[in-house]
């Protein structure tokens, strides 16, 4: 099986195969535009992924590699979020700082799957939670004013029931 | 000169800022969650309810701002609590009641970002109604030629998609042998109408267990071909009759690609529209609450044989949805491309 070597910013060097590392559209059309199909040595640096991260990203591509290709996102599609599989659900129990780099990754490699699935346990993170609960959740500075939190919190008053 | 005071002025600029943080919690290490970008911001917002999205803009002023971002109100979904209080009712307890100053508040906030309407209830029709009228009040004050009030411009203007799902079941009961099939009609069917009327950019209509009379089922996208005739791409209709009636109008939208609909509201003359038309898929979708099929007659082959010579790239998809063990309605000589048994027999 073709493998690529994939650097991470801190300098680490993943030997990966290639049908795993295309899960991640950036990487696809890095090998599609640069010719680096062929199996040569080159190494494909990585510099907005730090080798933890990246190291869980392909463990998660590795579990998920014959998932079907995701399709466009659909407006009218209902919004779930009690669908995260388990092996996910195990694989998302991190600390939220890794969580928070797993988006990142996930959004710099252009893994949709890996984005869903990761913005959906934020979802479920904030779901049920006062303001407070949330700052606290994902350690948020509130940085309204005493003036300014008042009007947000009048403004859309109507979200609430009274 | 003008350097050294831009420079001074910077200067104290950055130490105020520095105090302040300082001031604030010195040791204090706060992450990076108010800034994530807005396409991530609008993914996560899009999966929390209205009072969840309301509780995270509170949070902060990044978190605030993506509480207006076009895509977190994308599809809006009503169901029986939606923007309701809870009112006592000597009848049936308490009950959710829409609150129209809410609904008002919230569609002078966030209508004109609204893509798709998803309605959804189970027992409150008449939330329904009230919902339904409401929007398109708005969506007439936009219409009118002598100007729109000013807070009300663009409310539903980027509507594109409705679903429309009725609880036709009014069996009281959960077991699936039960059924009491009660279709829509009168008031609601109308503020139906109205509400299609007023959607002129629609590319995706679904209407599903509706189980009209045939003088209604005959009228029921009138409103529709007149509003949307070219824009409509995909269509959706389950059970707008659970007789034979065959609906004319799915064949004459000149733009339409997928359609779904129900073999008991099909016939050979809407075939032949089909056969005229650009659909590429047309999926003949049985439920539980269609009639058995044996009671349906499928289209003749002779039809068939002209939409496979006339629409060559239309393929056929049989899909049967149901609780019990339902029976496929074959269609003898239909270009079929996939069949689709749902039921938890298989």
């Amino acid at each position: 099986m073709p493998t690529i070597r994939l650097q991470s910013s801190d300098g680490e060097i993943f030997d990966t195969d290639v049908q795993i590392a295309k899960c991640s559209g950036t990487i696809k059309t890095m090998l599609e535009d640069l010719g680096m199909d062929e199996g040569d040595d080159e190494v494909v640096p990585l510099p907005n992924v730090n080798s933890a991260i990246l190291r869980k990203v392909l463990q998660w591509a590795t579990f998920h590699k014959d998932d079907p290709i995701p399709v466009e996102d659909d407006d009218s599609k209902e919004k779930r979020t009690d669908d995260i599989s388990s092996w996910d659900a195990d694989f998302l129990k991190v600390d939220q700082g890794t969580l928070f780099e797993l988006i990142l990754a996930a959004n710099y490699l252009d893994i949709k799957g890996l984005l869903d699935v990761t913005c959906k346990t934020v979802a479920n993170m904030i779901k049920g939670k006062t303001p407070e609960e949330i700052r606290k959740t994902f350690n948020i500075k509130n940085d309204f004013t005493p003036a300014e939190e008042e009007q947000v919190r009048k403004e859309n008053e109507w979200c609430e029931e009274k | 000169c003008y350097i050294e005071v831009d420079e001074h002025e910077n200067d104290t600029v950055d130490q105020s800022d520095e105090n302040d943080s300082k001031n604030d919690d010195p040791d204090h290490c706060w992450t990076q969650w108010s800034n994530l970008p807005d396409h991530i911001l609008e993914r996560i917002f899009s999966h929390l309810t209205i009072k969840e999205r309301y509780y995270a803009s509170l949070t902060c002023y990044g978190w605030y701002r993506a509480f207006y971002l076009p895509h977190v109100w994308s599809n809006f979904l009503v169901e029986d609590a939606t923007l309701g209080r809870m009112r006592y009712n000597y009848y049936s307890g308490w009950q959710p009641v829409l609150d129209h100053a809410r609904l008002q508040s919230c569609l002078l906030s966030v209508g004109h970002l609204i893509r798709g309407l998803d309605f959804r209830p189970q027992v409150s029709f008449n939330n329904m109604f009230q919902f339904m009228s409401l929007i398109s009040w708005a969506m007439e004050q936009n219409a009118r030629t002598s100007g729109c009030p000013r807070e009300w411009v663009g409310c539903g203007s980027r509507i594109r998609s409705l679903n429309y799902l009725f609880s036709c079941n009014m069996a009281l009961s959960e077991d699936p042998e039960s059924i009491k099939l009660f279709g829509t009609g009168g008031q609601l069917l109308a503020a139906l109408k109205r509400l299609m009327l007023c959607l002129t950019n629609l590319h995706s209509l679904s209407l599903v267990d509706l189980i009209l009379e045939r003088y209604e089922a005959n009228h029921l996208l009138d409103e529709v071909l007149e509003s949307c005739c070219l824009v409509l791409r995909r269509l959706c209709l389950v059970n707008v009759t659970n007789l034979h009636c065959p609906i004319m109008h799915i064949g004459l939208f000149l733009n339409l690609q997928v359609l779904e609909v129900s073999p008991q509201n099909i016939d050979d003359d809407v075939l032949m529209l089909l056969a005229d038309s650009k659909v590429r898929h047309l999926t003949l979708l049985q439920n539980r609450y269609t009639p058995p099929a044996l009671a349906i007659s499928p289209c003749s082959a002779k039809a068939w044989l002209t939409v496979r010579r006339d629409n060559p790239k239309l393929r056929v998809h049989l899909r049967v949805e149901s609780t019990t063990n339902a029976v496929i309605l074959l269609q003898p000589e239909a270009p079929v491309a996939s069949m689709i048994y749902q039921t938890p027999k298989t």
